[in-house]
């Protein structure tokens, strides 16, 4: 079970760095596609605590 | 120790394909679900808020010293308030529905979008307007197909037809959001041999009525650019008949300080034209030559530096307002026999005229007055071919006014609330960094002025409709080959 949580916050994280690059791209390329709806901050913030947890 | 066995490392493997699988799915569902809300591929999309709580799409009200936040809503305090409206991409109409009270003694409440920025023009739209509620409840009316609605003192029409088809005197006609095409002629008009230069400076934009019989419509324009500001400025001349828009020409800034500009139209009929100078306040028009010897600003005339003193106007305005943001030009302006004392600038100070028409005296220039009539500088070129708009200055009790025609639906009401909703094109409208300008006007409404009651802002609601997907590509491959 812990090595399957390990795994599944590893994969997170990949899926979450992804976005992160990908929503800033797309806003760059299409202001407002996603800031319009989704504050990034929360996402880095999420992104940042799976780093964390993917560490210990 | 634990020991891996190939099954469980063949299991552990599907189990991170799954969930590979999974959380990149939900990636592309939510990259997908955004990518929906930026195309709108239906062409339809609508925003909504409590106008306390703006968003993205739709922006609060402003300026703040014209506004208060409160429980029910946004309260406005002056004339006029704006917000912004950002659609996520190009749309063709906007629908813009406000929720809102007015209890205070102001009949009217529109809606306006900003269709051109030189000249700060607003296609206004009604929201409210209580003189015609009211009056549609205790005078006979009767509605056309088309929507528009008739309201008579007495009856004595059963369709909106058999009115227009034989209209009474003009007289006793007002109109509020709606055209009449009436037949406007001077009787005792008889042109010029030559023409006449009018030496006054005016500043920025401005729109006259002029009169032709038998001539050429012709005006030269000589103007100077302040270049106040580091923007272009291009300026516009257009020219309206009745049926609309009739000649347009626009000249570039060429860095000059001094310009001019000429039209000539020749082969018109016998009427007023209505000519529109559109241009930015670093304009200062300084002669106007013509034939014509009519001669009436529409609206509002801003007499710029550098006028003779002691200037004196007239005008067919129901009520006068004078403004400034010149220290050195406050003064008291004389309108008939009351006076504006304007003793504060940046600020509107208003009178309403007595027997029309009246006169305006200016004992200095730079001075902004503005009204619901046309002023001119003689009392023989006081031409206004238009009818009376149903506003707070008209006087309905006088029993001069016996027809009302509109277009104006009414507002909608409910739990003490108001619901009312403008149309308009977005193919006109100025756009800036994405967003349209839209403007909520209460007339007379100043701030800083105590009055009975309040104007509270509800909610906002934009529904924009525009091209859908499927019509776009439709149109992609119907173009013709190479464009």
């Amino acid at each position: 079970m812990g090595i399957n949580f390990k795994i599944f916050f590893q994969e997170l994280f990949y899926v979450l760095t992804a976005a992160l690059v990908l929503f800033v791209c797309l806003e760059i390329i299409w202001p407002g596609l996603i800031l319009a709806y989704f504050n990034l901050n929360y996402l880095l913030l999420v992104w940042l605590f799976n780093g964390i947890i993917v560490l210990i | 120790m634990k020991i891996y066995t190939r099954k469980s490392i063949r299991r552990q493997s599907l189990n991170i394909l799954k969930i590979r699988i999974i959380l990149w799915l939900i990636l592309a569902i939510i990259i997908g679900w955004f990518s929906y809300f930026k195309v709108v591929p239906t062409g339809r999309i609508s925003y909504e808020i409590a106008a306390d709580q703006p968003n993205y799409f739709i922006g609060k009200l402003t300026p703040e010293d014209r506004v208060a936040v409160g429980q029910t809503g946004v309260t406005v305090k002056g004339d006029p308030v704006y917000f912004s409206v950002r659609p996520p991409r190009r749309f063709t109409r906007a629908k813009v529905t406000v929720k809102f009270k007015n209890t205070t003694d102001l009949p009217v409440v529109e809606l306006g979008l900003l269709n051109g920025k030189v000249a700060w023009n607003y296609e206004l739209k009604p929201l409210q307007n209580k003189i015609i509620d009211q009056l549609s409840l205790v005078w006979p009316t009767v509605s056309s197909e088309t929507g528009a609605r008739l309201i008579e003192r007495e009856k004595k029409y059963n369709t909106v037809e058999q009115f227009l088809n034989n209209l009474p005197p003009k007289s006793e006609i007002a109109l509020y959001n709606y055209i009449l095409k009436t037949e406007f002629k001077l009787a005792d008009y008889k042109p010029q041999p030559e023409s006449r230069a009018i030496n006054y400076n005016w500043r920025g934009a401005y729109q006259f009525y002029t009169y032709i019989k038998n001539e050429a419509l012709a005006y030269v324009f000589d103007f100077a650019d302040l270049n106040l500001n580091q923007d272009s400025d291009p300026v516009e001349i257009k020219v309206y008949s009745q049926d609309g828009l009739i000649y347009e020409k626009r000249i570039a800034d060429d860095a000059a300080s001094e310009r001019q500009v000429s039209l000539k139209i020749t082969d018109l009929p016998e009427g007023a034209y209505r000519i529109s100078f559109i241009a930015n306040d670093d304009i200062i028009t300084k002669k106007i030559t013509s034939p014509q010897s009519q001669f009436a600003l529409i609206n509002k005339v801003w007499l710029a530096q550098g006028n003779a003193k002691n200037l004196v106007l007239r005008t067919n305005s129901r009520a006068v307002s004078a403004q400034t943001i010149n220290p050195a030009s406050l003064s008291q302006v004389k309108v008939g026999g009351g006076a504006i004392n304007l003793n504060e600038t940046h600020k509107q100070f208003s009178a309403l005229t007595g027997n029309q028409p009246e006169t305006i005296e200016l004992a200095k220039d730079d001075i902004i007055i503005s009204g619901d009539g046309v002023f001119a500088l003689a009392a023989d070129s006081l031409l206004d071919p238009r009818l009376p708009n149903v506003d707070r200055n008209l006087e309905i009790s006088q029993g001069k006014i016996n027809y009302i025609l509109t277009g104006y639906q009414g507002a909608k009401s409910a739990d003490g609330w108001q619901t009312a909703a403008a149309d308009f094109d977005l193919t006109k409208a100025y756009q800036e960094n994405g967003k349209y300008q839209f403007l909520l006007s209460l007339p007379g409404r100043q701030a800083g002025e105590l009055t009975g009651g309040e104007v509270v802002i509800k909610e906002i609601k934009v529904e924009l409709t525009g091209t859908s997907l499927p019509e776009k590509i439709k149109k992609y491959f119907k173009r013709p080959y190479g464009n």
